[in-house]
């Protein structure tokens, strides 16, 4: 009961500050509509080639706007050190880790909503009429590269190159969960039955769970002093 | 009975000894000024007692209470007054207090928010983002943020560094109710004359060291200033 | 007492020394050339006990960065730093060994073959690794920091094997169940032999050098005061 009241409020408060200042969301938002622009440059929209590639584009776009959320998320806890104010509170450490994570994935899945119209509107590619399947894919997608980006983002706000850390480290550890939300958002657009992609979504929702429970659980070596 | 003890505790930041040693009792209801120079290792002591940094070695029990295990109880009772201030600026000042206050589970919430706004004197602007608060103001409602919870045990470290006269007013007079109400504190600080009049006990820490103890009753203020320019030049 | 031990870990990086001459004679003179392959075959001596080694390093990372944060004694950090040193130069020597083979054994220099891919991704996670240390803040945070990265880092290994084994199945040309005669055989067990002996010198030198730059650290401390 407590965790939970205590979750509500770390979770408010990071909303609250969202809502006033819009700085995340905007930022990331665009950032994404930038990206989308480059990649209709680069790959001549409407070929049939950007219809084979683009649930890895739609994944890409993701990844790149979301360490723009997350930097940021511990960036703002820096300023008037008020992250030390919250860890000075009795709250379970994995408390602020959960609190952290789902203002993250509120942010991230914000704009990735968002994302996906424009997407289709300026590549041309049918994302809409998919919306169904490809919603779970991309909460299980998000929910793997944020939970370890919660993580990182926390350390990376204190080494000295924050904005370039987050990156180096992040991407090559979510690889896995990279290639099997790319591998289920093809299949799905491509009509494929579920039997065809569930190995992947096995793989997603595995790369989910273990690093969700190890960041949940390391996060107190992260903030301690 | 004593309401906090330190015991022999030790602090390394890599080769650096921040603390060695350092053996330290204070009653319920007391108060204690460590004051010692920069670098003396007052911070490094204020931090682990406040359960933010973990000792290299040694024990620490508050209300018998072993800060290593019992953390998030301790952290209850405590509250920690310092010069950084623990408060989003985006946030306005009702805001900011809400969301400490809810952390520690603090009864009455709104009733308690408009008290501690009235007492420090902030209620016109309660509205306003804390982006746009004067420094002073700043620190009046950073004193309210550490107290929201009516914690038993008050840590302070360097609060008059930076205060104007109405904060520092405010501040004592807090202290004063405090320790009427029964609490125990532990101030740490170079100024000696404002640490002096504030503390039942004193004490000196020079390069990680605790080198001097005494009742602040036992001397006067002159002799204090003595003691500590012998203690502190000694230790170089 | 202490330079007993140094002068234990000279004998040791002798005596690696001479093994891989040995091994280096029995490779080119000793074992007979593979058929199907010829002379780049013998590549393959080198390039398995190296990814062995580099999974072992990390194997030990993953290991002494969970003591280290259980117990907070540097020493475990130091085997964790020395490891994932040596790792990143075995996963060197195999990235470089790699396309050496491939390309004689199929005409091209990369493949996305999963061994492959999996060791550049994991030289890529323990690059970071190494950057963190670097570009982190000094003492036992960027300890605790590593550690956990060393934790992640190696948990995510049996992930990106498989993720990068099912995405393309008709890449995975490497080797399998080689026909190997008798001495063959033997020639890679000793070289195999061998390579953990080096493996052993090199953490255990990397080691005595942290040791000497913490002595080094003290004596300055002491005498430029």
């Amino acid at each position: 009961m407590r965790h939970l009241s205590q979750l509500s409020a770390l979770l408010r408060k990071d909303i609250l500050i969202e809502l006033k200042s819009r700085e995340t969301v905007i930022s990331m938002l665009l950032f994404s509509l930038l990206v989308l622009l480059v990649f209709n440059f680069a790959f001549e929209a409407d070929s049939a080639a950007i219809k084979k590639i683009s649930p890895g584009l739609l994944w890409i776009t993701f990844l790149f706007f979301g360490v723009l959320g997350l930097n940021r998320s511990f960036t703002l806890e820096k300023e008037n050190d008020s992250l030390q104010g919250t860890l000075l509170a009795p709250v379970d450490r994995s408390v602020i880790y959960l609190g952290k994570f789902l203002s993250n994935l509120l942010f991230i899945l914000l704009v990735e909503l968002i994302t996906l119209p424009l997407f289709t509107l300026f590549l041309n590619v049918d994302l809409l009429s998919h919306i169904g399947k490809l919603l779970p894919i991309l909460l299980l997608g998000s929910i793997g590269f944020i939970s370890v980006g919660t993580l990182f983002s926390a350390m990376a706000v204190n080494t000295k190159m924050r904005e370039i850390m987050l990156p180096l480290l992040l991407y090559p550890i979510s690889t896995p969960a990279f290639i099997a939300a790319t591998k289920c958002t093809s299949a799905i657009l491509r009509d494929r039955p579920i039997e065809s992609y569930s190995n992947w979504l096995n793989i997603l929702i595995l790369f989910d769970v273990v690093f969700f429970v190890t960041s949940f659980l390391i996060f107190e070596f992260v903030v301690e002093e | 009975m004593s309401y906090l003890k330190v015991r022999s505790l030790s602090k390394n930041f890599g080769h650096l000894k921040a603390l060695q040693d350092v053996d330290l009792e204070l009653e319920k209801g007391k108060s204690i000024a460590i004051f010692g120079d920069n670098g003396a290792g007052k911070t490094t002591l204020i931090k682990i007692i406040s359960t933010l940094m973990n000792p290299t070695s040694g024990k620490i029990f508050v209300n018998d209470l072993d800060l290593t295990s019992d953390g998030d109880k301790i952290r209850k009772s405590l509250g920690l007054v310092s010069h950084s201030l623990f408060l989003y600026s985006e946030l306005n000042a009702i805001e900011n207090l809400r969301y400490f206050g809810r952390l520690y589970g603090v009864g009455d919430l709104d009733d308690r928010i408009t008290n501690l706004l009235g007492k420090f004197g902030l209620l016109p602007r309660m509205y306003d983002s804390v982006r746009t608060f004067s420094r002073g103001m700043l620190q009046r409602l950073a004193l309210a943020r550490a107290v929201i919870h009516k914690p038993d045990f008050l840590l302070l470290d360097e609060p008059f560094t930076g205060l104007d006269r109405s904060a520092s007013q405010l501040l004592m007079n807090y202290l004063e109710e405090h320790k009427a109400g029964g609490g125990t504190s532990l101030l740490v600080t170079h100024d000696l004359q404002r640490g002096f009049e504030s503390a039942d006990q004193l004490a000196i820490l020079s390069e990680g060291r605790m080198v001097w103890k005494s009742d602040s009753s036992s001397l006067s203020l002159d002799e204090f200033k003595k003691v500590y320019s012998k203690n502190v030049s000694e230790g170089v | 007492m202490k330079s007993n031990k140094d002068g234990i870990t000279t004998v040791l990086g002798l005596v690696t020394m001479l093994l891989m001459f040995i091994a280096l004679l029995l490779v080119f003179g000793y074992a007979p050339i593979e058929k199907a392959m010829g002379m780049a075959q013998k590549i393959f001596y080198f390039h398995v006990p190296s990814a062995f080694m580099a999974f072992g390093s990390f194997a030990i990372v993953f290991v002494a960065s969970i003591l280290y944060l259980k117990s907070k004694n540097d020493k475990y950090d130091r085997v964790a730093s020395s490891a994932a040193e040596v790792g990143v130069i075995f996963s060197i020597l195999i990235l470089l060994t790699g396309p050496i083979w491939a390309r004689s054994a199929w005409g091209v220099w990369w493949t996305w073959e999963p061994r492959l891919t999996t060791t550049l991704i994991l030289f890529l996670i323990f690059v970071g690794y190494l950057m963190l240390r670097n570009y982190g803040s000094s003492g036992e945070q960027m300890k605790r920091y590593s550690a956990v990265l060393g934790i992640i880092g190696f948990l995510d290994v049996p992930l990106v094997y498989t993720s990068i084994k099912w995405w393309a199945p008709e890449v995975t040309s490497h080797p399998q169940g080689l026909e190997l005669e008798p001495q063959m055989k033997f020639v890679l067990t000793f070289s195999f032999f061998v390579f953990g002996m080096l493996l052993l010198y090199l953490i255990l030198k990397r080691i005595e050098l942290s040791n000497m730059r913490n002595k080094l650290e003290l004596l300055k401390k002491d005498y430029l005061r």
